[in-house]
C-alpha cells in the first residue's frame, strides 16, 4: 500500500498545492493532470449527487480503479482535498478531513499573509502536511519501496 | 440492498436501466442517458489520472459516498455494467459477474438482437430479477 499523491483545490478550480510522494508512472504535463482532477471530480460530484437515493445526499467520499484509489474531502468552503493511494487503504477521506481541520485551518487559514486563490507556499503547512501523511500506516510501503529499488 | 442497474454500450450511450428498489432516484429517461455517458466519460479520464502503470486499463470500478455505493465492471469487449447499493450492500463484485453471464446467455445469443442497441429481451429481464432476488436473500 503506497501514497501516491495530494492535490488540494479551491473552489474556482486552482490547484493550492500538489505534493507528491511517490508517481511510478510519469505524468506529461502538471497543469493539465491537475485541471483533469479537479473536471473529473466536478462531473463525479455532480453525478453522484443526481444519483443519490436520499436528497441531499451522494457526497463522494473515495473511488477506486484496478490501480489506485482516489479519496476526497470537500469544506464547507468548497476546498476540495484529494488523496490518490494505491488500493487497499480503506476510506482515507477522514484522514482527508483531520489534515483540512487541523493543518489547513490553523497553518493556512490563521495565516495573515495568505492571499486566498494562490499557491500555499506555507512551509509549516507543507511539513505538518508530510509528516501526517507519514504517519499513515500506508505510508510504510513507501519507505519499504525506495530500500529495496 | 441494491438500488438501480445501468447496461452501457462501448461507445457510452445505455441500453438497459432498471430499478431494483423504491428509493433509487427517480430520474426521466433523458437523465439515465445523460449519467450513463457521463460515466463513461469519467472513467476514461480515471484511467489517464492513474498514479501507476495498469494492465488492463479500465478505470473506475467501484465509488463510495455517504448514501450509496457503486460498482461497475466492464467486460473486454466495452461493455459496462453498473450498479448501484447501499452502502453496506456485499458481493456487487460476483452479482455483475452473474449479470455478465445472463447477459450473454439471454441477450447475446438472442438472434434478434442488434449488438449496441438497446435491450428488449424478455428472458433477461425475468433472470435479472431472479438473479436480483437471489441476491438480496443471500445477503439477509
Amino acid at each position: 500500500m503506497t501514497v501516491y499523491a495530494f492535490y488540494l483545490f479551491d473552489r474556482q478550480g486552482n490547484c493550492l498545492c500538489y505534493r507528491e510522494w511517490s508517481r511510478p508512472k510519469l505524468m506529461k504535463d502538471a497543469t493539465q493532470d491537475q485541471k483533469n482532477t479537479f473536471g473529473v471530480l466536478f462531473a463525479l460530484k455532480n453525478f453522484c449527487k443526481k444519483l443519490s437515493p436520499q436528497q441531499p445526499g451522494g457526497q463522494l467520499k473515495n473511488y477506486s480503479t484496478d490501480v489506485y484509489s482516489l479519496h476526497y474531502f470537500e469544506s464547507a468552503t468548497g476546498l476540495r482535498f484529494v488523496l490518490l493511494t494505491s488500493r487497499g487503504t480503506g476510506d482515507l477521506s477522514g484522514v482527508l478531513r483531520d489534515i483540512y481541520l487541523n493543518v489547513y485551518v490553523d497553518t493556512v487559514t490563521r495565516n495573515p499573509l495568505y492571499v486566498p486563490g494562490k499557491s500555499i507556499q506555507s512551509q509549516l503547512f507543507l511539513s505538518k502536511l508530510d509528516s501526517t501523511i507519514k504517519a499513515l500506516a500506508c505510508f510504510q510501503d513507501n519507505e519499504e519501496r525506495k530500500s529495496t529499488s | 440492498m441494491l438500488l438501480s442497474l445501468f447496461v452501457v454500450n462501448k461507445a457510452g450511450g445505455l441500453i438497459y436501466q432498471q430499478n431494483f428498489s423504491d428509493t433509487a432516484a427517480k430520474l426521466s429517461s433523458n437523465d439515465y442517458l445523460r449519467l450513463a455517458s457521463t460515466f463513461h466519460s469519467i472513467q476514461a479520464i480515471s484511467r489517464q489520472l492513474s498514479p501507476a502503470h495498469s494492465r488492463f486499463g479500465f478505470g473506475i470500478e467501484r465509488i463510495e459516498t455517504d448514501t450509496f455505493v457503486l460498482q461497475a465492471f466492464q467486460s473486454q469487449t466495452g461493455v459496462k455494467f453498473v450498479v448501484t447499493a447501499t452502502p453496506e450492500t456485499k458481493n456487487l463484485k460476483n452479482f455483475l459477474r452473474r449479470l455478465y453471464e445472463l447477459y450473454t446467455d439471454y441477450v447475446l445469443k438472442n438472434p434478434f438482437y442488434e449488438l449496441d442497441m438497446p435491450i428488449r429481451c424478455e428472458l433477461w429481464e425475468v433472470m435479472l430479477q431472479l438473479a436480483a432476488e437471489e441476491h438480496q436473500r443471500s445477503a439477509s
